[in-house]
């Protein structure tokens, strides 16, 4: 039963990630982490600025940063594939990106077709792009100067390009995955949900595997499967968000006080967060509060 | 590519055509159909006349070299600026052309004094080897400066551009403190550009560095449009950045110092050209780098029509007429281009 089940587990995991640690100069950003990302599932790290949830991201897309520890995607090593193979198997949305010549909205959606291989005839990259711009809502900007699109609306267009990125070749016998990183920072608020659910979509139905950064913990808690709690590079507590999401790890990994609550509609954690400097713990609770 | 882009493609093809044709005619000496005609029934027959002469051995290797200087200039600005990320960006930026000046007028200057008993071809020819080996010596210095661990940072290969053009500057200009008159002469005149002395020698060295360098840049364009996103989305892409990255900076350095070398330093080309169809078209590079290719041959033939007719039978420098028109073309385009970033 033990052996069916840790094989069953195998299947499902798509990047495997033992004990890796990531050096700049002598700085020690990711130290031993370990985690697996599952296929269909979100899993989200959460931490202080600098806490090295970035470069985690980075190392995981592929940018041979760590020294040492093994990444596997679908039990091959991560620095035996190369940037083409890498790029028909992932996306990733950046959390910027600076643009100093003008180009239309459907021209840099189209960019994620370059990812693909073989190239493709015109009107299929056309179905693709126009496909994607429905998805995030955004076909009537398509000939738009990127430049002079809102931050959220920005954001909607990498997703396209992401999505294109991720369509334009076979799903056929090939794991996929998406790499997001603060994919909500400049949204509003409604966009912040409509952005994650969509990507919750696109994952349920493609069976993808999500690895993002994010900030804000009620989110977390909402659409995350995993989450991943980051301290001064080191991965201290990780599990669904019902477990990990409590006081005593909060107030360890982000140094706030926190208020753990049901939520009302999603059943899931609903996290209210407060200061340190507010009282409103009994003495001892809030550990580490001044 | 948008439709507009792909129908400008055959048109500029059609203006190129037209303007070589309408240079044949115009000149110093201006030819009539019947003597076109008759110069090129004597050229197919091997038999020589003056006008024969002046069509095919003067003004038809200079009119093709005008063209390939300008169409590799355009084209190299437009790539340069693709890599770089920065419209202010032009091959002159990353040390080419202050290479190319600093051995060239070194050449001319140190040579001059024992070269002087040897042919005028050969000192000519002994100026351009120089300015082209200055060219690629100092890009390869500024590239070189700026790499680390096999990645090349594109901000420090600026700067570093910008250092060691002041550097051989400073040693240019003490070449010339050192000069004599005539001497002085020529270096003015080669820094003012010129495709006077078009040979179809020249045209066979130039020819298929600037055509195949087109080619190999062109077949850089979606890499070019990725890093538009910054070499980081590039690489997520599956571009392979750094290769990108050494092999355009190669092929411009190639392209770039062959045309300073058989024309002296013709300026602002490979800045406006690009950037005008920019304004027009967009920045998709695989319009960008054929078009600029096109316009810039187009442009140069022109320019240098020009310089050849104004005050006929004297001539122009050609870098003059070009930056006559481009510097305040350029000035124009910052205003456009402020006006409507303000608008934003």
């Amino acid at each position: 039963m033990v052996a069916a089940s840790n094989a069953a587990e195998k299947f499902r995991t798509m990047i495997d990630i033992q004990n890796i640690t990531i050096q700049k100069g002598k700085k020690i950003i990711v130290q031993n982490a370990s985690f697996q990302i599952q296929k269909g599932q979100i899993t989200v790290v959460i931490g202080r600025n600098g806490a090295g949830k970035s470069t985690l991201l980075e190392a995981l897309t592929g940018s041979n940063l760590i020294q040492s520890g093994s990444i596997l995607w679908d039990n091959e090593q991560l620095e035996t594939l190369d940037l083409k193979q890498l790029a028909t198997r992932r996306a990733v949305l950046s959390q910027k990106v600076e643009i100093t010549f003008s180009v239309r909205v459907s021209e840099l959606v189209e960019m994620g077709c370059y990812a693909c291989k073989t190239p493709l005839l015109q009107q299929k990259i056309n179905t693709l792009v126009q496909h994607a711009l429905k998805e995030v809502d955004m076909l009537t900007f398509q000939n738009r100067d990127f430049r002079t699109l809102s931050g959220g609306e920005q954001k909607r267009v990498l997703l396209a390009k992401a999505i294109v990125q991720l369509n334009c070749s076979n799903w056929a016998n090939v794991n996929k995955y998406l790499f997001l990183d603060e994919p909500t920072a400049s949204l509003d608020i409604e966009q912040q949900f409509k952005l994650l659910e969509r990507v919750k979509k696109i994952v349920r139905r493609r069976d993808i595997g999500v690895f993002a950064v994010l900030h804000d913990i009620n989110l977390a808690a909402q659409f995350a499967d995993q989450i991943l709690l980051i301290k001064d590079g080191e991965i201290i507590y990780k599990g669904s968000p019902k477990t990990v999401l409590t006081t005593e790890n909060l107030q360890e990994t982000l140094g706030i006080q926190a208020i753990i609550q049901k939520h009302p509609i999603y059943n899931c954690p609903y996290v209210l967060t407060l200061p340190n400097s507010v009282k409103v713990f009994p003495v001892g609770a809030a550990s580490g509060s001044s | 590519m948008s439709i507009k882009s792909l129908l400008s493609l055959p048109i500029l093809l059609f203006l190129l055509i037209i303007s070589i044709v309408g240079a044949i005619f115009l000149g110093a000496y201006q030819t009539s159909f019947a003597e076109i005609g008759q110069a090129m029934m004597n050229f197919l027959n091997g038999k020589n006349n003056a006008i024969t002469y002046l069509i095919f051995h003067i003004r038809l290797p200079r009119i093709l070299l005008a063209g390939l200087v300008g169409g590799g200039l355009a084209i190299a600005g437009a790539a340069i600026q693709g890599l770089f990320r920065n419209p202010l960006a032009e091959p002159s930026l990353i040390g080419i052309t202050s290479g190319a000046m600093l051995f060239a007028v070194s050449s001319i200057v140190l040579m001059g004094s024992f070269l002087a008993t040897f042919s005028a071809i050969f000192q000519q020819a002994t100026v351009s080897i120089f300015a082209f080996i200055g060219g690629l010596s100092t890009t390869y210095l500024v590239y070189f400066l700026s790499s680390k661990h096999g990645r090349t940072n594109v901000m420090t290969m600026l700067l570093a551009g910008i250092a060691i053009t002041a550097f051989a500057a400073a040693i240019t200009g003490i070449f010339i403190f050192l000069s004599d008159d005539q001497q002085l002469r020529d270096i003015t005149f080669w820094s003012l550009g010129s495709v006077s002395s078009a040979s179809w020698i020249q045209l066979g060295i130039t020819a298929p560095i600037v055509l195949i360098g087109t080619f190999l840049l062109n077949t850089h364009a979606k890499s070019l449009n990725a890093i538009l996103l910054g070499e980081k989305e590039a690489t997520y892409l599956g571009i392979k950045v750094e290769k990108v990255k050494s092999q355009i900076i190669l092929i411009t350095a190639l392209i770039v110092g062959v045309s300073i070398a058989m024309t002296g330093i013709i300026g602002f080309v490979g800045l406006i050209i690009p950037h005008f169809l920019r304004l027009i078209f967009g920045t998709d590079y695989r319009f960008l780098l054929k078009g600029s290719a096109l316009l810039g041959a187009i442009f140069l033939i022109i320019a240098d029509t020009l310089a050849r007719t104004i005050i006929a039978p004297a001539e122009l420098p050609i870098g003059i007429l070009t930056a006559l028109v481009g510097a305040p073309f350029f000035l124009w385009l910052l205003l456009q281009m402020q006006r409507k970033n303000s608008e934003l």
